[in-house]
Parts: structure tokens; sequence; C-alpha cells
């Protein structure tokens, strides 16, 4: 390697260093953790090895939140995107009342997360929800469904608000995608006859997949390790039946107190994560090649 | 002229050091909007009486109060004195993070609290934790619904039950209301638990094993099973905390319910024009009061804090009945010392009230595995009042993991 080569990575080493070390500290603290008997206040009672771990794969809710986990990131990434696209199709036309339309559906990304989670458990209350007044005026539903007493309801709904608070940012990708086409091949695609759908199928789509794929891992991320939604609307419950690994871990850290056991949860979680990303990158890549 | 630049130097330290010899450190949970105000007032009053300790005072919300302490020691960055639940004390005691208060305390400084309040805050026999405020729960009944329904106020669980039917059959309105989920949910459950004789753990204080697999037990859960399955209680368990079962009891759309002195007043402050009483929770026969549930939060001193002497000082000082009677009133709770017990802002109805309560309450059960323990009864109390699990499958099920639980 000469020193013309060298220079460039002597440039970024500081940052690159600073970054390592930010990144790098938590997860290292995080893995001794998980490798010691750890108090409820931090203090380290001595190296256990793989215990805590296997702690963790003992316990049957582990299991059962793991997959539930795995079904609320794909329900919501999924429902995410299929949404989103269209909306993001339609915004990239120039209509009467683009501006507002934009602002309406980007608007959600303003307010946080948990003061919309606030606002649904308000929506879904039982007796003074406006779903349930709203069905009922409607003539859908004869009596009060209570939303949040049951995982059958309960969760689908958790779902339902994912996605609805997912789809700003996505769409914000996406129309970022659709700008940086150059309008020339479909001025030449409309010439040579092509109809919207076999624009749309053979330019826009296989143009906009990077940033689709962008979205999904970027969504993945996101929602794998969202909180807010489902603590603020169901805590987990009832009986566990809408608990994520976040909440999960949260339960295990700061209220039973068993930060050996949540460190090994969280170790997973970053494993699980990185395989996904690692993986889902390896395809994105081989495809592009 | 340096001569006397150094002698106003040597003042400013030497007044500096008198002012603030020491820093006392203070949080303390939010009971309400009137919690802040009336503990800056004790802030003021004590730093005026002791000007040599400066007290740093925090007040946070309680609903991440648990969080907070823990995160606090775990940092090593707690306060020195942390007005917390009793519930919480062997934990904090388990992981050597509190300092016994006895060798602290006088006689006379004990004398001034009820023996019942001490002995309860005890964990391995000594005082952890100082009883800063209490309360005891009380039967809510709508007067207007109960009597609508042909029912008469009840006494006893039967006639709970029937009353609730009644209500729930011959009214719109639900007939008694049970807590599904959130804070003090479990505690909900305890009110039948105890008076049918059952207990969760088969000690308060120090228990080892869970007792949820007693036959008692298993009535008091078929109990509110069965007020469940026969609609004598509001639908969807599940779905509703205790704000949510005092909204429903606000707006007379339900009879009966189980709570703290805060549902009188909010009744009388927000303007609702509820026909109620607030009586005993109901006994297995009449002629005995039903046992009711107490709660004591308590004050705990940091094993760490290096101005013990100080923050005693401080302790006894806010248990000054005015002051009790300032924040503690306000926050429609009771106070822990006799003296404060005579205050005027005490001999308000609802207060009054609870007051009558306190002779027949029960402290709920304290453990190190106590939050643990707690959820795993929560989650089986919600898969039995939704119908996913029978009371005794709901009972073998607590009760299996409760055992290994407590084991850990």
């Amino acid at each position: 390697m000469n020193q013309k080569s060298l220079k460039p990575l002597l440039y970024i080493a500081p940052s690159f260093l600073l970054a390592f070390i930010i990144i790098s500290y938590p997860i290292i603290d995080l893995i001794r953790l998980s490798l010691n008997d750890v108090s409820t206040f931090g203090d380290l009672n001595g190296f256990i090895g793989l215990l805590n771990y296997q702690d963790v794969f003992e316990d049957e809710l582990f299991f059962e939140v793991m997959i539930r986990t795995l079904f609320w990131t794909v329900s919501v990434v999924v429902g995410t995107v299929v949404i989103s696209v269209p909306i993001a199709l339609a915004l990239n036309e120039d209509f009467y009342g683009k501006g507002i339309a934009t602002t309406i559906i980007m608007l959600p990304w303003a307010i946080s997360l948990a003061m919309t989670a606030v606002i649904w458990k308000w929506i879904l209350n039982p007796d003074y929800g406006m779903l349930n007044h709203l069905l009922i005026s409607l003539g859908l539903i004869d009596e009060n469904i209570g939303w949040l007493a049951d995982a059958s309801t309960a969760f689908p709904m958790q779902i339902l608000i994912g996605i609805l608070v997912s789809i700003p940012f996505t769409i914000s990708i996406l129309m970022g995608g659709l700008t940086s086409i150059p309008k020339d091949i479909y001025e030449a695609a409309y010439l040579d006859g092509a109809s919207y759908l076999t624009r749309l199928k053979t330019l826009t789509l296989p143009l906009l997949k990077p940033f689709i794929n962008i979205a999904i891992v970027l969504n993945v991320i996101y929602v794998f390790n969202s909180f807010p939604i489902i603590w603020i609307l169901t805590e987990g419950g009832p009986s566990n039946s809408t608990d994520i690994l976040p909440t999960y871990l949260y339960k295990m850290a700061f209220q039973y107190g068993e930060i050996g056991l949540a460190a090994a949860v969280s170790i997973i979680m970053l494993a699980l994560l990185l395989a996904f990303t690692v993986i889902y990158a390896y395809f994105a890549m081989k495809e592009k090649k | 002229m340096k001569k006397n630049l150094l002698k106003v130097l040597a003042t400013v330290c030497a007044v500096s050091t008198l002012s603030y010899a020491s820093t006392l450190r203070v949080s303390v949970p939010a009971y309400s909007d009137d919690t802040k105000p009336g503990f800056e007032k004790i802030v003021a009053d004590f730093e005026k009486a002791n000007p040599s300790i400066d007290v740093k005072l925090e007040v946070g919300s309680w609903s991440s109060w648990q969080q907070k302490i823990q995160t606090d020691f775990f940092s090593g960055g707690n306060a020195d004195l942390i007005y917390s639940t009793r519930g919480w004390v062997p934990t904090y005691v388990g992981g050597g993070k509190l300092e016994a208060l006895d060798s602290y305390l006088s006689k006379e400084d004990l004398a001034q609290f009820p023996n019942s309040l001490l002995e309860a805050a005890k964990v391995n026999g000594k005082l952890y934790a100082l009883p800063s405020v209490t309360s005891a729960r009380n039967l809510y009944v709508n007067l207007d619904l109960i009597k609508k329904a042909g029912a008469s106020v009840p006494t006893t669980w039967n006639e709970l039950k029937e009353a609730a039917v009644k209500v729930s059959k011959k009214t719109d309105a639900a007939g008694f209301g049970i807590q599904g989920k959130e804070v003090e949910m479990e505690k909900y459950f305890y009110y039948a638990l105890w008076n049918f004789g059952g207990s969760v753990l088969d000690k308060t204080v120090g228990g080892t094993k869970s007792a949820l697999n007693s036959p008692e037990a298993l009535k008091a859960a078929k109990f509110y099973n069965s007020l469940i399955k026969e609609g004598a209680s509001q639908k969807n368990v599940a779905s509703y905390n205790r704000e949510d079962l005092q909204e429903l009891f606000k707006q007379g759309k339900l009879a009966m319910m189980i709570t703290h002195g805060v549902l009188a007043e909010q009744i009388k402050s927000e303007g609702h024009n509820i026909n109620f009483v607030q009586t005993d929770v109901p006994g297995m026969d009449s002629s005995k009061k039903g046992t009711t549930l107490g709660v004591i939060d308590a004050v705990h001193l940091s094993k760490n804090s290096k101005v013990k002497e100080d923050a005693v000082k401080f302790l006894m000082f806010s248990n000054k009945p005015q002051y009790q009677a300032d924040w503690i009133a306000k926050a429609n709770l009771l106070p822990v010392t006799h003296a404060a017990g005579k205050e005027k802002e005490f001999e308000a109805k609802h207060l009054q009230a609870m007051i009558s309560a306190v002779p027949n309450a029960k402290f709920a059960f304290i453990h190190t595995k106590g939050t643990k323990i707690i959820d795993i009864l929560r989650n089986e109390l919600q898969a039995m009042y939704a119908g996913k699990k029978t009371p005794e499958q709901a009972m073998n099920s607590a009760h299996k993991k409760i055992n290994r639980a407590a084991r850990r």
C-alpha cells in the first residue's frame, strides 16, 4: 500500500475511532453484564459464563415473545411499504392540493410516538373511545368492544398504529428516490407508446428498488426496537399476550431488576438485527451484481 | 491592601463554609401538584433552622419512580433521603443500598408513629423505612343505583354479589367494578383473597412460598370469576385500570368499587352529581368489618450517604404535624404520626372514612422478588378475567410460577 492510499484512511481515522468507541463501549459493557451475576443495582457478583443466556432460552415466554416480535416487525414493515409506495407515487404526480396532501401525510411524523400512542389509547377506550362511538353510530356494532382487553383485538390495532406512524418516514425515503429518477426516460417511454402500468413496472419500480430496500432495512431496525406503542397501549398485556422483545426487556431490567438477563436479551436482539441486516444486504448486493 | 484582600477572602471562605457545610439530597415522588410546594416550604424552613445544611430537593413522577431510584443506585448518584414505597424495601436492602434507621432514632422519635406502621415497615427486624404517608381503601357505593336496583349497601361479600347482580340486571350500570390492569391491579384481588382467608405468600414479611394453592385463594378467585361470568362486573375487565374504574363510577355507570380517598375528592372537585357513600370493605359476615388494604409509603436513608445525621434531622423535621397536614392531606392521603392525625386538615369526610378503615387494614406482602411475583399474579388474574383460564388453572399456575420466582 503506498503513501497516497494511506492518506485518506488517516484522515478518517479520528472520526472512525470516535464512532467505534461510542458504538462499541455500550456493546462491550452489555456483553460484560450478560456474562456476570448482576444485582438489581448493577453490582457485579461474579462471572457466570453463559448462564444468563441459558436462563433466557429456558424461559418459555422468551420464544413466545420473540416469535411475536418477528410477526410484529414483518407485519408493520410489509404493511408500511405496501401502503407507502402507491402514496409516494401519487404524491410524485402534479395535482391540485399536492402541498396540502403531502403535509397531511407527513404531519404524524411531527408528533412524538408516545403522544400518538396516548391519543390512540383514548380512541380505543371501551367506554369513551371514539372508535366504539363511531362503529355504534354507523350501526356496525351493538355494544362497546374492549379493544385492548384481548390480544386478538389489541395486537392487530397496535400493528395498524405501527403502520400509520411508519408511513411518513417511508414516504420521505421513497419520494427522495422518485425525484432522483430522470424525467427524460419517462418521456422516451411515453413516445414509444408505453402505458402507465408498463412505465411503472419497467422503469419506476426497478429504479425505486434501492430506496425500497433502504426503507425496509431502516424500518425493520426501528420497528423491531419500537417500545412506546405497545407499552403505552397495553404494557405487553393482558397476560404478556402483546409483549414484544423491547417490552419484555424493559420489564426484566426495570421491573424485575434482572440486569444480567436483560443484558443477555439485549445482546440476542442485537445479534438478530445484525444477522437480518447482513443477510438482507448480501442478497440485495448479489441481485445488483 | 494585600492584607485587607486576604482578610476579605478568608471571611468569604469562612462564611461559605459555615453556610453550606454539607449538602443533603432529598428525592420525593409527586403525589399531587401540592407535593412540590409542600416540600419546598419544609426545605426553606429547615434551612432557616439549620443554616449549615444545604438541601437539594428533587421531585419526580411516580410513574417512573422505581426506574429512577434503580438507575440512581446503579450510577451511585442516588439521593441521601429517598421517599418511596414500602414494597421495594426488601430489594433495596438485599442490594445493600439502605442504612437501618434504628440507631439514628430515639425512643421519643419512634413514639411519634403508630407501632403498627413501624412494624409493617420493618425488614429482617430492622427499620429501613420510616413511614411517610399511609392510606386505607373504602368501598364506594352509588346509592341511587343501589336504590334503583332494589338492593342495599353491602356489608358482606354475599350481599355485595347480590347487589351487583341486581344493579347489572335492573340498570344500565355495572354492579361491582374489578380492576383488570396496571398499578395495584393485583391488590384489587387481595380484598377478596384476604377476606376469604387466603394470602399470596406464606408470610407477609419474609415469606418464601406461595399460598395461592389454598382452598381460600381458590374461593376468592372463583368469587371474582363468578361476578364476571354472571355479568355483575363491568365488561372487558382487562381494559380497566384504577383510573378507568373511577371514571366509570364518576359517570354513574358503576355502582360499587373499592379505592382510596382521591375518588371522593374528585367527585366533589369535578362537580359530578353522584349520591354515594364511602364505607367499609365487606366482611364474611355482617357482624365483623372486612379486611381492607393498607398502604404505607416510606422514607429511606441511603447507605452511601455522607450526611446521615443531617438526613435524619431533616426526616424528623419534615414530620412536624403542620407539614404533614400541608402536603399529605392535599394528596388525599393519611398522616403517619399521632400528632399530625389531630390536624384539622384530616377532618375532611373522605379522609375520616379512610381513617375509620385503618384498624381493619392489612398490608401487602413484601419480598425481594416482589415485582416479579406481582407480575405473575397479575398475568394469571388477567387470563382468568378474560376467560382464558379457570380459577383453578390460574391459581395453580400462579402458585408454581411464584414458587419458582421466589427461589431464584
